[in-house]
């Protein structure tokens, strides 16, 4: 049993040439695991929902605080530029974010009634500030939102959307940077930002 | 256990599975006598699975097409047209007369319920126009329904043609008041007002009032027309040298005479108001001075 | 080279006769069909007579493709009810009937969302027997599950993993993943409220996966996209259909040659310890294949087959099939399969990534090894008293979570909700729907007063007793972030309209149950106060109480 268990030799060229061909083999299968990875995981076209959309400069697209906000039916999002008095209205916060477009309640499109200066949802009535805060209507919470990214001219990422659930700045808004009107807006609807509750219109102006 | 027990046994078994799924079998409906009757499993699944439809596409409508089109699809002046009888009776049928539709009258519902109409209603011209266009509601043209929650509510409407449309029956004796300003109305009770309003009771002519599709009692609440929520306290003073109750009247009876300013929505393109004319001619003199003694209640 | 003289057809004919000739001729058939069996020789299997010498009934096992998977002859110690309670056996019957049904059931049905909840709504309604094929496919699926959880539970109470069978146990508890992997991804495909809700809540713990990252990749791995839709669906399919099926086989064929190859276990008590003689059978203890255990795994599968199809055939049972998926709308109270309510419960207790990811893993962990950490040689109950201690804790904890799993348990929804659900719930017939539908009454019935309902609607009036009690058995006070919230003298009213069809002839009625208690808020869709839930019910419907 005992010269069984211990080799006899020294390793010989043969056996050393087997376990480099068995190394190739495993780095081979290794390659093809990665491949079918790489397959199976799927991607999204720059711009398709799902993925990741470059919606243009700040300074091009960015509406001016506290005005209407703007629609990008095909990535369902509504790009806002939430001014002081939205941000007193509704969360507190200033900034830029990006909201999912579909009404939390049962899913239809609300719209941005410039008259009312608040989102209002055609079939059942759900109304929302600037912001996306809840202040009416039979929805269970605020709007929710996409992460938002902002990008230097080079591609840098200059700032983006937190989107760790449980950080305090879980979806906060983007502050804008200076001179950043050269930066583009990407927006990320495969990163959906669900707030959970509804943070009532805390009153204001 | 012995083998002869055991197979013994498994010749039960077996007989017993050969029978039920025999029963199974015969139950289901492949019989011409069943298809016939209707009483095997897989007909009467069909029939439960139709009416579910239904159910499903009359939650829809309660939900979503009754604030246009009313309860029983009779239509809102000014909101929606008629479906339950008009549709059957009168548009589609002018459709196939025309040859400018060739489908049928099943395409033709869940095309409109799916895509809407781009602008006002085709047939907005002769029903005296619509405030609003039909909104999209099927999920391919970014409204918020599945294509077989379009269907079932397809289903829902085509089940009012199924059993011949109840019309409500104007009695003989019924009256309109009509665009009249100058007949005396008689004593109002406004607690039948109310009734009306809330659509408890009908008009004598057996059609319910419509108000409430577009005039909120809420405060400041737009859903159409303005809110009616302490109408009798401003309508002294909205005309001058009118008083609240023919203020009232004649809104009702005329409405373009005095649009209240303040909202471009309430006029329509051709600058008359967008409340629809022609309500006088569901009212009684009686219905009409009943629903003024409620709205004057309004303070 | 010459060619021997050989006995043409012609030549047996004038030797033995022409009867003679064919017997002899479909007597060699039929022994290259059964692989060595002669016509006399099948007849003395049928007949019970004593096996000849040499045993010819040995040839299917060592030359026939099928039989070869089975040992000529079990240790008698091993044919009884005890030890194996048949537990692997059953579970393969089921494993064979969910293949065949599930082939049937693929020739009407698409993977794509909008086509597949059509395609179950076909297969129900138009298919002769789709019904029933379906039925017996869920029957099966959930049959198999617990029948592997029974094996695991029987292997480990007769310490039948110990050496040399270690293996053995660790592929057994890759088949009870792959079962439950099977039974889940099935679970998606009627593309229902339930499957899509539940595969949902489920497919979230995919993404609790520590770091975030790798959670998000292993998400869009299983789902195709950010949320279950159409990738998903084709993903759970083709991961139902081949990938896990296959799967199974190959470990079906390693668990079952590992089994055969080690023999079955015997009883504890019949060996010492350390000792395996399974495959030491001696001759007088020996029960052949051939005829007795062929004829006790047909006994087995009739038995089973029979407490499926009867229960189907009188109606005890159908496959719940609930609304189309709707992404928009989650239903109250929704839960993930059963098998999965042990993790629900403990994702009540905290963390999704430890309670949901990392505790799992570990068990299953512990599970696959638990053989090589085992060090305690006995196979016998006595010597075992601390692993037998375990698995009755584990059984006992298991069966404490899973409770803890169910909707009731520390989930507080607000009265009004909870009357609305029990009464008429989005997803289930209820007891309202299941009224007879000439006893839904036009007009309002209060709970208030049960006994105004009219004799001739008993059915009506039972329920609106069955939802007083209801409202009486519901919490008069719940807490709201800490704070009490009151819902005193509560009662619901039921107001039943004719929807469609003249007031004698009722096609479809609108039924609205409205509960009321003090201090109730408007309703914000209705501008009235009180909590309100609409319905409407057709005369067609056809919701029976059983089996939905």
């Amino acid at each position: 049993m005992a010269d069984q268990a211990t080799p006899a030799r020294g390793i010989t060229r043969r056996e050393f040439l087997n376990y480099v061909a068995l190394a190739s083999m495993a780095l081979f299968t290794a390659e093809v695991g990665g491949a079918i990875l790489a397959f199976s995981l799927p991607r999204f076209r720059e711009g398709e929902f799902g993925g990741t959309k470059s919606i243009g400069t700040i300074g091009d697209r960015l509406p001016p605080a506290d005005s209407a906000p703007v629609a990008y039916a095909d990535i369902k999002t509504w790009i806002v530029n939430i001014g002081p008095e939205a941000a007193s209205k509704g969360g507190g916060k200033q900034g830029l974010v990006a909201l999912y477009k579909v009404c939390v309640h049962l899913g239809c499109l609300y719209a941005w009634v410039d008259s009312n200066q608040r989102f209002e949802c055609p079939c059942h009535g759900s109304k929302y500030q600037l912001d996306g805060t809840y202040l009416e209507g039979p929805a269970p919470r605020d709007l929710d939102r996409f992460a938002v990214i902002i990008k230097d001219d080079q591609g840098t990422t200059i700032a983006q959307t937190v989107t760790i659930s449980g950080d305090p700045n879980y979806g906060a808004p983007i502050q804008i940077p200076d001179n950043a009107s050269n930066y583009t807006i990407v927006v990320d609807t495969g990163n959906k930002i669900d707030l959970g509750k509804r943070h009532y219109y805390t009153g204001g102006a | 256990m012995s083998m002869t027990t055991k197979i013994t046994l498994g010749i039960v078994l077996f007989m017993i599975i050969f029978v039920a799924t025999g029963l199974v079998l015969l139950n289901e409906g492949v019989l011409d006598s069943q298809a016939r009757d209707g009483t095997g499993r897989m007909q009467i699944e069909t029939r439960a699975q139709k009416a579910r439809s239904i159910e499903a596409g009359a939650l829809i409508f309660y939900s979503n097409c009754r604030s246009c089109h009313a309860d029983n699809g009779e239509g809102i002046p000014g909101k929606g047209p008629s479906l339950n009888p008009d549709l059957f009776t009168k548009h589609f049928p002018a459709l196939q007369a025309a040859k400018t539709f060739n489908g049928t009258l099943h395409d033709f519902i869940k095309l409109t319920v799916a895509a809407g109409r781009p602008d006002q209603s085709t047939y907005a011209d002769s029903l005296g126009g619509f405030v609003n266009p039909m909104p999209t509601w099927s999920q391919q043209f970014g409204g918020p329904y599945r294509d077989d929650q379009v269907e079932d509510v397809v289903n829902f409407v085509l089940n009012w043609q199924a059993q011949a449309a109840i019309s409500p029956t104007v009695p003989s004796n019924f009256k309109a008041i009509g665009s009249d300003l100058a007949t005396a109305l008689p004593t109002g009770d406004a607690a039948r007002g109310a009734d009306l309003f809330a659509q408890k009771v009908r008009f004598k002519d057996n059609n319910p009032a419509h108000c409430k599709a577009c005039h909120s009692l809420q405060t400041d609440t737009v859903i159409v027309g303005p809110s009616l929520a302490g109408l009798a306290a401003r309508a002294d003073s909205r005309e001058p040298g009118k008083a609240a109750a023919d203020y009232i009247r004649e809104s009702i009876q005329n409405p373009s005479a005095f649009i209240v300013p303040g909202n471009a929505n309430f006029v329509g393109a051709n600058g008359k108001s967008n409340m629809p004319e022609g309500l006088g001619n569901n009212m009684s003199a009686q219905d009409l001075a009943d629903l003024i003694a409620y709205l004057l209640t309004l303070k | 080279m010459r060619l021997e003289p050989f006995a043409t057809l012609n030549d047996m004919r004038k030797q033995y006769g022409i009867r003679k000739t064919i017997l002899i001729k479909v007597d060699e058939s039929v022994e290259r069909f059964t692989a060595g069996l002669r016509i006399n020789d099948v007849r003395g299997v049928l007949r019970g007579d004593p096996p000849a010498k040499p045993n010819p009934r040995v040839k299917p096992h060592t030359e026939g493709a099928w039989f070869h998977i089975w040992p000529t002859f079990y240790h008698e110690a091993v044919t009884k009810f005890y030890p194996t309670f048949k537990l692997g056996m059953i579970t393969t019957i089921f494993f064979i009937i969910e293949i065949i049904t599930g082939l049937f059931l693929m020739l009407y049905y698409t993977p794509a969302p909008g086509i597949s909840y059509d395609n179950m709504l076909r297969i129900l309604s138009t298919v002769p027997l789709g019904q029933f094929v379906r039925d017996i496919h869920r029957l099966a699926a959930e049959g198999m599950v617990i029948a592997v959880w029974l094996h695991m539970g029987r292997t480990f109470l007769t310490g039948s993993y110990k050496k040399p069978r270690q293996f053995t146990w660790a592929t057994g508890v890759i088949l009870l993943l792959l079962t439950i992997a099977l039974s889940y991804t099935g679970y998606l495909l009627p593309w229902d409220q339930l499957a899509y809700w539940a595969v949902t809540i489920g497919a979230s713990m995919a993404d609790a996966f520590p770091p975030p990252e790798v959670g998000k990749a292993i998400g869009l791995l299983l789902k195709g996209a950010p949320d279950l839709g159409a990738g998903g669906l084709l993903r759970f399919y083709l991961l139902h259909v081949f990938a896990l099926p296959l799967i199974a086989i190959i470990f079906v064929f390693v668990h079952y040659y590992k089994v055969i190859r080690h023999g079955h276990s015997l009883p504890p008590g019949l060996e010492n310890i350390g000792e395996d003689n399974a495959r030491k059978v001696p001759p007088d203890r020996r029960v052949p294949f051939l005829p007795d255990i062929l004829t006790n795994e047909l006994l087995w599968f009739g038995l089973i087959m029979a407490a499926m199809i009867v229960p189907i055939a009188l109606n005890l049972y159908h496959a719940p099939l609930e609304h189309a998926a709707n992404s928009q709308s989650t239903p109250l109270h929704t839960v993930a399969p059963w098998y999965f309510l042990f993790v629900q419960g403990w994702l009540k207790l905290g963390d999704k990534t430890f309670w949901g990811v990392i505790f799992p893993t570990i068990l299953i962990g512990l599970l696959l090894f638990w053989p090589y950490i085992d060090y305690n040689p006995s196979r016998r109950y006595g010597d075992r008293k601390i692993a037998l201690m375990a698995m009755m804790v584990t059984i006992g904890l298991l069966v404490v979570s899973s409770y803890m799993g169910t909707p009731g348990f520390s989930v507080v929804t607000a009265p009004q909700l909870e009357v609305g659900f029990h009464a008429l719930p989005p997803e289930q017939p209820g007891p309202i729907r299941s009224i007879a539908f000439d006893q839904l009454l036009v007009g309002t019935w209060s709970t208030q007063d049960p006994s105004a309902v009219p004799g001739n609607a008993l059915e009506l009036q039972a329920v609106m007793r069955e939802i007083k009690s209801e409202i009486d058995s519901l919490p008069k006070t719940i807490l709201v972030n800490n704070q009490p919230v009151n819902y005193f003298n509560m009662y619901a009213e039921l107001t039943i309209e004719v929807a469609q069809g003249t007031p004698d002839n009722p096609t479809l009625k609108h039924i609205v149950l409205a509960v009321h208690w003090d201090g109730e808020p408007i309703d914000l869709v209705r501008n009235q106060p009180g909590y309100f839930t609409d319905t409407f019910v057709h005369k067609d419907s056809k919701y029976t109480a059983s089996g939905e």
